[in-house]
Parts: structure tokens; sequence; C-alpha cells
């Protein structure tokens, strides 16, 4: 048994291993290739890290959509018009965890801003996903968040199709999630004075979005 | 077993990976531990039988070109960004189902080329690759894909390192017999 795999070894080596090599190479050549397309150049793993890194690489134009509350207008110019660098992000009104955290840090975000006299050169802007927020919502939502329309504006798109536009656009994923609550992928997105996305910013991590929010708006 | 038995089984699998493909792809589970498994299936009873012509035969001496193929497949579908992009990308879908079917097609004549030690080689690779990968999945507090929900990868994580170690001892079940001879002898 042991004897005649030996011979077998033997006699396979004599013949030349070359197209097994050169199928080889090929074949890790490849695999390298798809696994540098996938993580965009060995940088990322999650989606949600790709999404970022694709956008600081190249600024994305949003799709426009028309926006109800505070008052009607196109999201295009709301963002173009206004001339301030915005931070935006999307939520939804009803939510208990990841959307409350980032209406905390909205707030703290605007009492710095108005602290450090930035309100001319960075803005704030929540767009919910959820179709229940109508303006109601949205004003209980603004009022409960003290939220200073000057610095803060609150938003919802009241065409389903243009919200998922938006949404898909963006990268934004919103999954039904058990107790009438979503899972989201949530990050403050800087929207640059012409009002292309040009960067994403952990959300955990407010303080670093508004410095490069002052960065964008030459300040 | 009959030939029309594991080609009727194949057709099963590629059916059950591809009929409800929706439905396996909407939790991130279902979709990496059900459907690419189905599909790696799928190619192995189907095409895994197929007479290799002497020039394939010649790309392939021990097997090493088919297994390395393999563990570069494997790999690929364990990152979560390439995985979510099926959703979204039919040309991902497909790339998806063809290279898993691939794979599936070209491990029986494989192991067959490859000698035992060589076999091990290969089977550790894939096992820590996939163990590691599990234990990334478990131990991340943030999402790794937008479109799965954090419970979904824990339980995906769990999986992975179940099915490294299941693989592992399906290979010494199978080789224990001979390993056990060869040892006696």
């Amino acid at each position: 048994m042991v004897m005649t795999s030996s011979i077998n070894s033997n006699s396979s080596v004599e013949r030349a291993p070359w197209p097994t090599l050169a199928a080889l190479a090929a074949v890790c050549v490849l695999g390298t290739a798809a696994l540098y397309q996938a993580t965009m150049g060995f940088a990322v793993v999650s989606t949600e890290d790709g999404r970022r890194l694709a956008i600081s690489r190249a600024p994305l134009t949003l799709p426009d959509a028309a926006l109800h509350a505070p008052q009607a207008m196109p999201l295009s110019q709301l963002l173009r018009d206004d001339g301030r660098v915005t931070i935006l992000t999307f939520f939804y009104s009803s939510c208990n965890a990841l959307c409350s955290a980032l209406g905390d840090e909205f707030q703290q975000l605007q009492t710095v801003i108005r602290a450090r006299g930035l309100q001319q050169h960075v803005r704030l802007l929540s767009i919910s996903f959820d179709p229940r927020d109508d303006a109601a919502a949205l004003a209980a939502y603004a009022s409960r968040q003290h939220a200073d329309p000057a610095i803060w504006q609150i938003a919802s798109i009241d065409r389903a199709a243009e919200r998922q536009a938006l949404l898909d656009r963006v990268g934004i994923v919103v999954l039904p999630a058990p107790l009438g609550e979503f899972q989201h992928n949530a990050a403050l997105h800087l929207i640059d004075r012409q009002g292309k996305l040009a960067l994403i910013d952990d959300y955990e991590n407010p303080a670093l979005a508004l410095e490069h929010a002052v960065k964008l708006s030459g300040q | 077993m009959k030939p029309g038995i594991i080609r009727a089984s194949g057709l099963a699998c590629l059916l059950l990976a591809l009929v409800p493909r929706h439905w396996l792809e909407s939790s991130m589970f279902t979709h990496m531990l059900v459907q690419l498994p189905l599909l790696f299936g799928a190619g192995m009873l189907l095409f895994g039988r197929l007479y290799w012509p002497r020039a394939l035969v010649a790309v392939d001496r021990y097997g090493l070109t088919s297994l390395t193929a393999l563990l570069f497949v494997s790999a690929y579908w364990m990152i979560p960004r390439a995985l979510e992009q099926c959703l979204r990308l039919p040309v991902a879908e497909a790339a998806k189902v063809v290279s898993l079917t691939l794979a599936g097609a070209a491990l029986p004549g494989a192991l067959r080329r490859a000698r035992l030690v060589i076999q091990i080689f290969f089977l550790g690779n894939f096992c820590w690759m996939s163990a590691i990968a599990g234990i990334q999945y478990q131990d991340m507090p943030q999402r790794l894909c937008n479109a799965y929900l954090l419970d979904d990868q824990l339980v995906t994580g769990m999986g992975l390192v179940t099915l490294s170690i299941l693989v592992a001892i399906a290979w010494c079940v199978r080789h224990a017999p001979a390993l056990l001879s060869a040892q006696s002898s």
C-alpha cells in the first residue's frame, strides 16, 4: 500500500508539473483580484464601510425629492440654496434605540454649533424614512429634541418612490424589526455646499463630523 | 448509488437553492449556510463524476489547482460585502451560482488526485478560515451587512464555526479506516 503510493509519486514527479503550476498561478491571480474587488482594495469587509469609502472617493449627487415639513420644498433646493454645509441623518421619530441616541447627538451638536458661532456655516438636517411620520409627529419630535429651526431642520418625504430612491442612492437599508421598529444603518452624512454627499462619518463620533463639516465649509 | 439518483438529488439541490432564492437570501444564515452549500452540493452531484479530458487533468496535478480555487471561492463568499452585493447586482448573483457550482463539480476529482497530506493542508486552511470568520461575525458589535440583522449575523457566525467542525469530522470519518490501516501496517 505504502510502496505503491510512493512509486506513483515518483512517476508523477517525473512528468513536468508546469501546466499545473501555470494554472495554479492563474487561479491565485484571479482569486486575489476577486478578493481585491470585494474588499475595495483590501480596505473593507462590511457593506457599510464600503459605502463610506466609495463616497469619500467620489462625492455623490443626491436624487431630488419633494420634502414636506417644516416647509414644502425640493430637497435639492434645501441643500443647495442654503450655502451651508449640512450634516444629514436618516431616522424615524418613534425609534427607541439608535435614532434617539442620534437625536441626543444632534441636540449636543446644535449646542456646540451655537456656542462656537458656526450657525452660518454648518446646519443639521434629519430626514425621516418612516411613512408614519407626518407633520404632527415631526413637530412633536422637534419639540422633544428642542430643535432650533435656524440650525436643525427635520423633514420627511411624501412620495414613497422618491423616498426609496434617495435611500437607495445613499445606501441606507431600512429593515422592519420586531415591535414596529426598524433596523437601519445610521451615520452622519456630510453634504457640501454644492449639495453633494461628500463624506460619511460614524454616528458615534459627532465631534469629528463637525470638524469635517467646518473644513468642508471652508472655515 | 445509482447515477440516476445522484443526478436527481443534484437537480433537487439546484432547484432548492434557486427557486426560493429571495426567501433564502432574506436572511444571512440561510443565504450563506443553506443556499451556498446547496449550490456547492448541486455542482458536486451533477458534475462531480464527469470525465475530465487529459489536458484538464494535467493542469490539476494532485488536485492543487482545484483545491486552491475552492479556497478562494469560499473565502470570497465569506466576505459580508461580497455576499450582500448579490442582493443588488445580478452579475454578483450569477457569479455566486457559477463559482459555487464549479467548485462543487471540481471537488470529487480533486480529492481523488490529492494525497492525504495535501487534503489535510487544504482542509485545515478551509476550517481555520471559516472558524475565524465565524468568530469575527460573532464578535462584531456592528452589522457587517446592511441588509441583515445583528442577531442573524451572530447565528451565521455560530453556523460557520459549526460548519468548520463538521467538515473536519466528516473528513476524519471518511479517512479513518485508511489512516488506521496505514498505521497498523
